[in-house]
């Protein structure tokens, strides 16, 4: 695991950096760190793209830690956010590095351990895909590839940001559809379509707008619940 | 069997016919949906059954048996709504004084009007007409006035108790008067004795009613007071940090100077921005460019720390968020107090709140471990409380209040022990 914590306060930088590794070491995952106390020397670390981790103050002397997270993001764009502050100042661009947590310096060490337990196990989870079967070869379809599923007869097609043109077609039911889709965003919004939240563009008049253009049909009985999902979608996860 | 006896036997099925309705118009309003789906449909289907197995065995009306199946389809159909099974009782028991007194104070009357027999007032398919259209009219107002108060119900079990004591004496003294008297003909005094304990049960709800409204805006007062007590705390809080922090801007202005004097423009900028800082994180533990919210949101994350729980904001900038004032603090005080309340028993003590911005509206959610799901009740209902201290089970109904007023819509949901409260709030200008 590669970590990096920025901190303009050498000293609390240092300390960040035994809590972190102490806390790997405890599960003994391998830990490299790397401790910076500006955004330049962060960014002049070689081999940026190795690390998954980064814990970054928002207020560096020279830059600041959104617009320092937003260029860390472009080198490696799986990395894990983690904003520490003595106060937590909220940007209308604040959100734009789709940051996992803000945490408050006086409370690190309470916070920091359930932080990274969070971390980790976001990070063992397999990675997420619809495994798929068809003409007897099994193709797996990473799940932010898919915009919708739809049922037609016995088969169902799977759509991706390419409007009506399936990325592949595949024999099975919308019932028989894995529970693992529907705990990671899918929703079934009519009869014959499932679709993923985080390409919905809106929900309304019975009618489902994706982000790709693509307007799918919602069922009426079930528009209250269908609109009540959304919005919690939106809530938790929604960035726009 | 004459035409007489099948105009009877038809008058007589539609008396029972109106009293189930009536019935289960109560139901519906004093309960509301349940776990069963369409509990109308159920409801119509139950009747039209209770009343073939009324038909094909021939009870009569106002027999033992006719009794025992009204009983049943009573306690039947009240399974199909909503509530507890503490609501459901009382449900029926609404029911039952409200047929009891409804056709005792008509039979009477209609006995001492035409100077017949009571026995043969429900022998007589016009009088059975008029019994009814009063089960109607009767079963359609107290449907009313129920749904009423199951929204603004204020009090609580051991006051209902007591409040139902006088209607209960009122049934027990109809169903002697109906035994004793049942061939004799109505006098001015059993009338009169009928009537009036039936306007004393309604003057008796009446000033019940006005003693719960009582209650209701004694807690709304007490909620209003608390709310106010919240905001002006975190005002306050802010006005001491400032008064400490302008205290101290003495000794800044000092230091400045003599920065200044020694020609150290640099170390007065560093200066400057390390007191800037100081200043800020003095004051509140975060800046969302909206003073008020900055404070509750403060005072609520030092709440929650003296509880052990962990609050994380994921916020945005909120100087135009549409809420204000009154409004704000209802709404996250309230929130809030809720989240960390339930996640102080949880493990891990963790409540999350985010807010974003969209083009149309501001989403607010908010999220909570909770030790075990709550079950919600369905039909967008909120959560009752259990909590007994005065103005509490204000809190989500006021939210929602709030939210309703500045068209907002909200959903919340309970599962793997997470409580979620979701809102969107429409911009000032969508």
């Amino acid at each position: 695991m590669h970590i990096l914590v920025c901190d303009v306060d050498a000293v609390f930088a240092a300390q960040m950096d035994e809590y972190i590794s102490e806390w790997f070491r405890a599960r003994e995952i391998q830990v490299q760190s790397t401790v910076c106390t500006s955004g330049e020397q962060l960014l002049a670390t070689p081999e940026l793209e190795r690390y998954q981790l980064a814990f970054l103050d928002v207020d560096l002397k020279t830059t600041d830690g959104i617009a320092l997270g937003r260029r860390l993001r472009q080198v490696a764009p799986d990395i894990v956010l983690v904003y520490i502050s003595a106060y937590l100042e909220f940007a209308p661009q604040g959100y734009t590095v789709n940051a996992y947590r803000y945490l408050l310096k006086r409370d690190i060490a309470a916070q920091l351990p359930s932080c990274l337990e969070d971390i980790f196990a976001g990070m063992t989870d397999p990675k997420k895909t619809l495994e798929v079967r068809h003409n007897r070869t099994t193709s797996e379809i990473p799940l932010d590839q898919i915009y919708y599923l739809e049922s037609d007869l016995r088969q169902i097609n799977v759509y991706g940001d390419i409007p009506h043109q399936p990325i592949c077609t595949f024999y099975g039911k919308i019932a028989d559809l894995p529970a693992m889709l529907y705990e990671n965003g899918f929703l079934q919004v009519g009869r014959s379509d499932v679709v993923n939240l985080q390409y919905v563009r809106s929900i309304r008049n019975y009618k489902v707008e994706l982000r790709s253009g693509v307007e799918l049909n919602a069922s009426r009985q079930d528009f209250p619940a269908i609109r009540s999902a959304w919005l919690e979608w939106k809530g938790q996860f929604g960035d726009e | 069997m004459n035409e007489e006896f099948w105009r009877w036997y038809m008058y007589g099925h539609w008396v029972c016919l109106t009293q189930w309705i009536g019935f289960i118009m109560v139901e519906y309003a004093y309960l509301g949906k349940g776990k069963v789906k369409h509990p109308l449909v159920w409801s119509g289907v139950i009747t039209m059954l209770t009343m073939t197995l009324s038909v094909v065995h021939n009870y009569g009306f106002f027999t033992p048996m006719a009794v025992a199946l009204t009983l049943l389809f009573l306690f039947i159909t009240v399974m199909l709504f909503g509530g507890t099974p503490g609501q459901k009782f009382t449900a029926c028991l609404i029911n039952g004084t409200m047929c009891l007194l409804v056709e005792n104070s008509m039979r009477y009357v209609i006995s001492w009007i035409l100077k017949c027999e009571l026995q043969q007032v429900i022998q007589r398919a016009d009088c059975l007409i008029i019994i009814a259209v009063a089960n109607m009219v009767v079963g359609a107002a107290v449907a009313f006035l129920v749904g009423k108060w199951r929204r603004r119900n204020a009090l609580e079990p051991l006051q209902a108790l007591t409040m139902s004591f006088f209607p209960g004496v009122v049934v027990v003294l109809n169903i002697l008067l109906m035994l004793t008297d049942n061939n004799k003909r109505a006098t001015m005094a059993t009338m009169g004795m009928t009537v009036g304990l039936t306007v004393a049960v309604m003057v008796h709800l009446c000033i019940v009613a006005m003693f719960n409204d009582q209650v209701m805006q004694r807690r709304s007062l007490h909620f209003q007071a608390e709310l106010e007590q919240q905001r002006a705390s975190a005002l306050l809080d802010s006005y001491t940090a400032q008064r400490r922090l302008t205290h101290e801007f003495t000794n800044h202005i000092s230091a400045l100077r003599a920065l200044l004097e020694q020609g150290d423009v640099a170390g007065a900028q560093n200066y400057i921005a390390g007191v800037d800082k100081a200043v800020a994180a003095s004051t509140t533990i975060m800046d969302t460019h909206n003073p008020l919210l900055d404070s509750i949101l403060t005072r609520k994350y030092e709440e929650a720390a003296r509880q052990g729980v962990s609050v994380y904001f994921d916020l945005c900038d909120l100087r135009n968020f549409p809420l204000s004032g009154v409004d704000m603090v209802t709404v996250l005080a309230n929130l809030l107090d809720n989240a960390i309340c339930a996640a102080a028993q949880a493990y891990p003590p963790e409540v999350y709140v985010r807010v974003r911005k969209t083009g149309e509206e501001y989403l607010l959610s908010v999220r909570n471990r909770v030790q075990r799901d709550v079950e919600l009740p369905p039909d967008g209902q909120l959560p009752r409380t259990t909590r007994k201290e005065p103005g509490h089970g204000m809190g989500l109904s006021n939210v929602r209040d709030v939210l309703l007023r500045h068209g907002a819509e909200y959903t919340l949901s309970c599962r793997d022990n997470w409580f979620r409260f979701t809102c969107a709030v429409p911009t000032d200008n969508s």
